[in-house]
């Protein structure tokens, strides 16, 4: 497809193909990934190990999935199982009471922000459905809830061996690092996510709006935390 | 295994003794202790993080290989740590026995063995990172990136132990006085750190020491 030919109509050409880069000097690329397979995430439901392996460890193969439009509906449930459970832990330790905050912290930003992010891709050409989105934008909740969930113990630690009334550097301040590394980690997961379909390694916009999207995300996160009362 | 934790427990130890040598023989043999509580609790508050952060970077490790990786990265900084013993305990009886009771070397002792851990540790660092990637056929990239995590990872969390713990050696103007508690915990230091993260800040502004103290250096 040349730049300059006029965008396809729905369901016609390549599922992502659209804004195509110049083609470039063709590199050895490795061999596609396997998707990730209704048997592999229904067990990933049931066993936290496959479900860390599957939020973390192959996001090239979520990719695939993403690309070739296969189970979505269970990856999406199995993202969203470990954005709850994963992140609980991490909220235990910010108090007994708060349990639901980190939760509320990452899922409610995504749930505010994925509107946003399939209707500017949808309208800038990018043909992907909601499923394809729900995907790519929870892998940020369900990352950052695995590391949070790594991340609980050596919060713990902090807030047990740390001063309530230090000013300058308080426990609270850690966390708020801890949070923000967790939710960086969930950006560079959905970046290597999308960068492995094809056709959005191809798109020039998709990237474009990913990052502006980021920058929302991000500003949505500042306030859901302020409103949540992380930082304090 | 048995043999491997003999030999960490007795190295970190070793270590430990050397370094409150330089105050007093009660701090040495508190050390014996602490030394191996310090790099235990740093392990283990460490370990859930390692894990998440191997499985990030797609190292394809089992919770247990996380744990043994990083168990050989203190492993190997216990056992480096122990060889620099005998020429940290020259230097602690020599500081001890010629400081003028007030503040004497300390922050000249303080620096050289933070440069110590900081030598040890690369070198630990290193060598597993290599291992990584020859056991595990890990990319050098990879494998440098997990490590260099950890080692992050375990600077924050041992230096905020490290902190707590306190004190391994102390001013020696507090030598003679009733002994301390075995841990200082947030009790501020004396340029007013409640934490290891203000104490890295105070390092960084380099803020007055109290005028007591002051006087007394002068």
């Amino acid at each position: 497809m040349n730049p300059s030919d006029p965008l396809p109509g729905p369901g016609v050409g390549p599922q992502f193909e659209t804004f195509p880069r110049p083609t470039q000097a063709t590199q050895p690329e490795r061999p596609p990934p396997e998707p990730h397979a209704d048997e592999d995430i229904a067990r990933a439901a049931v066993d936290p190990v496959r479900l860390v392996d599957l939020v973390l460890a192959a996001p090239r193969r979520t990719g695939a999935n993403v690309e070739q439009r296969r189970a979505l509906g269970g990856i999406v449930a199995a993202f969203l199982l470990a954005s709850v459970v994963f992140a609980i832990p991490y909220g235990c330790v910010l108090g007994w009471s708060a349990w639901w905050k980190v939760v509320v912290f990452y899922l409610g930003t995504t749930a505010i922000c994925v509107p946003s992010l399939w209707v500017f891709s949808t309208y800038l050409g990018q043909k992907v459905n909601l499923a394809q989105i729900l995907v790519l934008a929870l892998s940020i909740p369900a990352v950052a809830a695995v590391f949070s969930f790594g991340f609980a113990p050596i919060l713990g630690f902090m807030r047990w061996t740390m001063d309530d009334v230090s000013t300058r550097v308080s426990w609270h301040s850690l966390s708020n690092v801890l949070l923000g590394v967790a939710v960086a980690a969930g950006f560079a997961q959905l970046w290597r996510t999308s960068l492995s379909s094809k056709g959005m390694r191809e798109s020039v916009l998709f990237p474009l709006v990913l990052m502006v999207w980021h920058a929302v995300f991000v500003f949505v996160l500042v306030r859901m935390g302020d409103v949540l009362d992380l930082g304090s | 295994m048995l043999r491997a934790a003999v030999t960490w427990l007795a190295c970190s130890a070793a270590y430990g003794y050397a370094l409150g040598t330089a105050h007093s023989e009660l701090y040495a043999a508190r050390n014996l202790v602490k030394l191996p509580l310090l790099f235990a609790v740093t392990g283990v508050v460490c370990s859930l993080a390692y894990f998440v952060v191997a499985r990030a970077v797609g190292a394809p490790l089992s919770f247990l290989a996380v744990q043994r990786a990083t168990w050989r990265l203190f492993h190997d900084l216990a056992v480096l740590l122990a060889s620099l013993a005998p020429v940290v305990l020259f230097l602690a009886l020599v500081a001890r026995h010629s400081d003028d009771g007030q503040l004497g070397q300390y922050d000249l002792f303080l620096a050289l063995n933070m440069l110590a851990v900081a030598v040890a540790g690369t070198l630990a660092l290193a060598r597993q990172s290599r291992g990584l990637f020859e056991e595990h056929r890990l990319e050098p990239p990879r494998a440098r990136l997990l490590v260099g995590t950890w080692l992050l990872l375990t600077l924050m969390v041992g230096g905020q132990a490290a902190f707590w713990m306190r004190p391994f050696f102390g001013f020696p103007i507090t030598r003679g006085y009733a002994a301390p508690p075995f841990f200082l915990k947030t009790e501020p230091d004396l340029r007013g750190a409640s934490n290891f993260f203000e104490a890295v800040l105070q390092t960084i502004e380099h803020p007055a020491l109290p005028e007591w103290l002051k006087r007394a250096d002068d």
